[in-house]
């Protein structure tokens, strides 16, 4: 009774575990945050993604063949959405200050304000009783004579040129990081938000369905397409596909293992309980990792099946000893423990030699499984192991596997020479196709059957450009005053870089940025224009223009006789002002920040980043972030599998204490990686930015199977059938249910973690194979021992 | 890109009728399968057969902030396939320059000094992006890619179209055209656009010449050249 009571507690506990755990875990969408934050470019796109690319901002895109169609179409999508306010908070689907000009004098007003004295100056002798006739006169005749359509509406609206005087690098709203319409008119995009602000990726996902389900309401003409990008979409999409991605895969490994398992030992109870534990085991490892880190990112997510494929082993050893053994439960769990501690040991070790990498995605991924084998093994040995013997207990069948007596055949042998052709083959691809091909593109980071993501190609082929991507120039500093300082003196690179033909174009907001030096003196001096303007619309009426031509400047002086002394200066609260704040300038942010852009000259892009570079100023853009990692990552991988390896050895030697048998070991590693990488070749394979760490996973998981071989053909004087005998049944089952977790990952929405699955499972197919059927060979060859006769 | 450049590039709807179809032929295929109207089609290819031009331009411009409409007379040559000269104001006050190396705006300043900006580094195909229907060879669909034909109708040898633009990009900001043109010979009288706001601008060709010789040194910025139709 005591017993079970305290049996209750514990299961209590656990379930109280669990919930907590689970409970503290997140989702993490950001592909930046996989990599190494130590990266200049990884900090500055981290900077711009944070601060100027809105997380609450839907983009929708709508195309059609023709511009009349995508345009109609975007108009009633607005409309629809704008009908909705209980879902939607705000639609924008033109530039707002092409809806209202009249929202520009607000801004103007801020810019005069904010603007060098120089330019306050330039533009009080334009408004003063001796320049204003001329200077009306000259719009008029400029208004009369411009081949732009633009140029002339401007002039009209604004014939004391306010406008062109505080925009000296062009006027920037075009450029504003987001555009509406594609050059033709058949691309558009309009901006949502939501109400009431999303709390987590499952209202995200909701609140997109809401506007995916009005935005089909809509009556649109064949060939009509909507999409939807921006940081909600992709919120939505990857959380789903992450929480997918891990239960499908850990569900498909659990099917495999009970395939496998039913397939050995036909056994249905032991079989069943086997899955509940693995369920448990995934469970527990993952709460316990909600307690360490709040938020699995994509990578991190793909750790069950990986988890669940290694956890098994010990699963099955158990089992399989439970079968033979005669004792009681503490001399079985000993007995076990001896041999897992070994294998669970480097496995884990493996794992955790992750955090050694700079990738703090495989760090996750490498802490979430080396916690999964270990309580793996903790729920093996201290549930299962008395259990499975219980189970013997109770069933008295002889089970006999195929695979046991298997090793003792002449057609064994056979086995051998496939496995030599295969190697033989593998070898021979290398030797023509050469190493896979490296991918270090930013793209091989996203997924390729993303909606999201194909949609936000389409806004940047469609709004972008056309001449590659920009750079975005990510500007910080402690305080507003250093970020302006920053901005001047990047302006002048910029230029410099133009002169040079590094550029082909480029845009600050140094307009925008406030200096607070300015505000005084400028206020006082504007202020004097209040009384004056009077006379200046009498200038206006006298010189060919109509009264409302005057609109706007007057507009411009009312709002800046409204600001009194010493009031902060602050862009004005209207849509044009949010839509500029929200995407060029942060200065009360923390650190504040400034964006602005340059377009490299085709092939400069490199040099163009180099001599932007300073201290708090970015320069980036993902193909830079692509060079950089390329750069850093193989290198990196290369001393880790390096650590790792003289790791194993050194172990190794404590454990063999045979020169020959180490390297009889090295070169079945090498054989099997040089294998793996003509594989990879041959099915067109492509080393990226995380199967890299397929090596250093294979070298702690993969090389038990070769570990197990030696100590077992020591153990049984170079026996080969006999130790193949032993080993068969363990590295059949252990081989393929790791090759069935990580297989699993195949699917995986991630490409990342998608090729690291693949490459795993692939490398421990190929190193199950050589080591049990090519290692015995060697050891022939190296100890030189009678070959048994093989019977039946 | 320089100040002047962007301002006149920005959202830029290129008001000269040379540069009002520039955004059209941008665009990519897949366009209105409808036929062009007879008139219209049979001017495009009458333009065909221009290999250079030479006309006067008298525009009025009419906008909502103004108290009367400014007039202002001008002339345009043209030499296929992509050079051609605008030239607005009596001494050519305003130029617009297109030829091989891009495109050039070229303003009188004070006291005379003339200031020439790039504004435009592409007038590949200019023949099309720049031409006027009917006076110059033209792209086939271009006047569909960029236009809806509202209505069109044919009085004593003139027809008159009304368009309204496809929308997006360069065409932004302009409600319709209306286009005159002598239905027999395809030369075009009269262009009028009218903006969002009900402003407008009023193009009237004449004294048009086709196929005459025009000296190559029209169609260059250094030095600035003063516009004069060659014998």
């Amino acid at each position: 009774m005591k017993r079970l009571i305290l049996r209750l507690l514990l299961l209590i506990l656990a379930a109280g575990y669990v919930f907590l755990g689970l409970s503290r875990i997140g989702f993490n969408v950001e592909i930046l945050d996989l990599l190494p934050r130590n990266l200049p470019q990884v900090q500055g796109l981290s900077l711009y993604l944070r601060n100027f690319s809105r997380a609450d901002e839907l983009i929708v895109t709508v195309s059609a063949p023709r511009a009349a169609e995508a345009g109609e179409a975007a108009t009633r999508i607005s409309r629809t959405l704008s009908g909705h306010p209980e879902t939607v908070g705000t639609v924008v689907a033109e530039p707002p200050w092409e809806k209202d000009p009249q929202t520009l004098s607000g801004m103007a007003a801020y810019l005069l304000l904010n603007s060098p004295p120089a330019t306050v100056h330039r533009v009080m002798q334009r408004l003063s009783s001796r320049e204003a006739p001329q200077t009306v006169r000259t719009s008029l005749k400029e208004i009369a004579s411009t081949p732009s359509l633009s140029e002339m509406m401007l002039l009209g609206e604004d014939p004391y040129r306010i406008i062109p005087e505080l925009f000296p690098g062009g006027l920037p709203l075009e450029t504003a990081g987001g555009g509406f319409s594609s050059a033709d008119g058949t691309f558009r995009a309009l901006y949502v938000t939501p109400t009431a602000p999303l709390r987590n990726y499952r209202e995200t996902a909701a609140w997109i369905e809401k506007i995916r389900s009005l935005c089909s309401s809509v009556l649109l003409r064949d060939g009509v397409r909507i999409a939807f990008t921006g940081e909600p979409a992709f919120v939505a999409e990857i959380s789903t596909s992450m929480q997918r991605d891990m239960v499908l895969s850990g569900m498909g490994t659990l099917m495999l293992i009970g395939l496998l398992f039913w397939l050995r030992y036909r056994r249905v109870a032991p079989l069943v309980l086997l899955l509940l534990l693995l369920l448990t085991v995934f469970l527990l490892s993952l709460a316990t990792a909600g307690f360490f880190l709040h938020h699995l990112t994509a990578v991190g997510a793909g750790f069950a099946s990986v988890m669940i494929g290694l956890s098994v082993d010990y699963g099955f050893f158990i089992h399989e000893r439970s079968l033979r053994h005669s004792g009681g439960v503490s001399e079985l769990r000993r007995h076990c423990f001896r041999n897992i501690f070994w294998t669970s040991g480097t496995t884990a070790a493996a794992f955790f030699a992750l955090n050694l990498s700079s990738f703090p995605g495989l760090s996750q991924f490498g802490n979430m499984v080396g916690i999964g084998v270990c309580i793996g093994v903790a729920v093996m040995l201290g549930i299962f192991a008395p259990l499975a013997l219980k189970f013997r207990g109770r069933d008295s069948r002889e089970i006999r596997s195929r695979i046991d007596a298997r090793p003792a055949t002449a057609r064994f042998r056979m086995g051998e020479a496939a496995v030599l052709a295969m190697v033989l083959l593998l070898l021979s691809v290398l030797a023509v196709k050469g190493f896979p091909r490296a991918d270090f593109s930013p793209s091989s980071l996203r997924s390729e059957n993303s909606s999201a993501q194909r949609a936000l190609d389409e806004l940047s082929r469609s709004l972008g450009r056309g001449h590659g991507d920009p750079l975005h120039l990510v500007v910080t500093g402690a305080n507003p005053r250093e970020v302006l300082g920053r901005l001047v003196k990047l302006q002048e690179r910029l230029k410099e870089a133009e002169a040079r033909g590094d550029l082909t174009g480029s845009f600050l907001p140094v307009p925008f940025w406030p200096d607070p030096r300015n505000h005084a003196g400028n206020l006082t001096e504007l202020k004097r224009v209040v009384p004056d303007l009077p006379r200046l619309r009498e200038t206006l009426l006298e010189n060919g223009f109509n009264v409302r031509s005057f609109s706007l400047t007057k507009s411009i002086f009312e709002r800046i006789d409204g600001w009194n002394p010493g009031e902060a200066l602050l862009l004005p609260e209207n849509p044009a002002g949010r839509w500029i704040t929200e995407r060029m300038i942060r200065p009360d942010a923390h650190p504040p920040l400034a964006l602005g852009f340059a377009q490299p000259a085709p092939g400069h892009e490199r040099e163009l980043v180099r001599f932007l570079q300073a201290p708090g100023v970015h320069a980036v853009n993902w193909e830079s972030l692509g060079r950089e990692l390329k750069e850093t990552l193989p290198r990196e991988m290369i001393l880790l599998s390096l650590g790792l390896a003289a790791g194993i050895l050194s172990i190794l030697a404590f454990g063999l204490r045979s020169f020959r048998a180490i390297l009889l070991f090295l070169l079945t590693t090498m054989v099997f990686l040089a294998c793996l990488a003509g594989a990879m070749s041959l099915l067109g394979m492509t080393w990226g930015f995380f199967n890299l760490a397929a090596i250093l996973l294979l070298l702690g998981t993969g090389t038990d199977y070769s570990i197990l071989l030696l100590l077992s053909l020591r153990r049984n004087g170079g026996d080969v059938p006999a130790a193949r005998s032993e080993l068969g049944t363990v590295i059949f089952l252990c081989a393929a249910a790791a090759a069935a977790g990580f297989g699993s990952l195949a699917w995986a929405a991630n490409p990342g973690l998608a090729s690291l699955g693949k490459t795993c499972a692939l490398g421990l197919v190929i190193d199950a194979l050589v080591s049990f059927f090519l290692l015995p060979m060697g050891w022939r060859l190296f100890f030189d021992t009678p070959r048994k006769t093989a019977t039946g | 890109m320089k100040p002047k450049g962007r301002v006149l590039l920005c959202g830029s709807v290129l008001l000269c009728i040379l540069l009002v179809l520039r955004g059209a032929l941008g665009s990519p295929a897949g366009e209105d399968p409808a036929p062009l109207p007879a008139p219209l089609k049979r001017m495009i290819e009458q333009g065909k057969n221009i290999r250079s031009l030479s006309a006067d331009i008298t525009e009025t411009r009419q906008l909502r902030t103004l108290s009367r409409p400014l007039v202002s007379k001008g002339r345009l040559w043209f030499v296929a396939p992509s050079c051609f000269r605008w030239e607005n104001g009596p001494s050519g006050e305003t130029v617009l320059i297109g030829n091989a190396e891009g495109m050039f705006l070229i303003r009188r300043g004070k006291e005379g000094a003339r200031s020439c900006t790039r504004v435009g580094g592409d007038t590949t195909g200019a023949t099309g992006r720049l031409s006027i229907p009917g006076l110059f060879p033209w792209d086939n669909d271009a006047l569909l890619r960029a236009f809806r034909v509202e209505s069109i109708a044919v009085h004593s040898g003139v027809c008159h179209a009304e368009m309204t633009p496809r929308g997006g990009g360069p065409m932004r900001g302009i409600s319709s055209l209306h286009l005159d043109f002598n239905v027999e010979d395809g030369r075009w009288i009269r262009l009028r656009i009218i903006t969002g706001d009900g402003s407008s601008l009023l193009q009237e060709f004449s004294n048009v010449r086709t196929n005459p010789v025009i000296s190559e040194e029209l169609f260059r910025t250094n030095p600035i050249t003063v516009g004069k139709l060659s014998p």
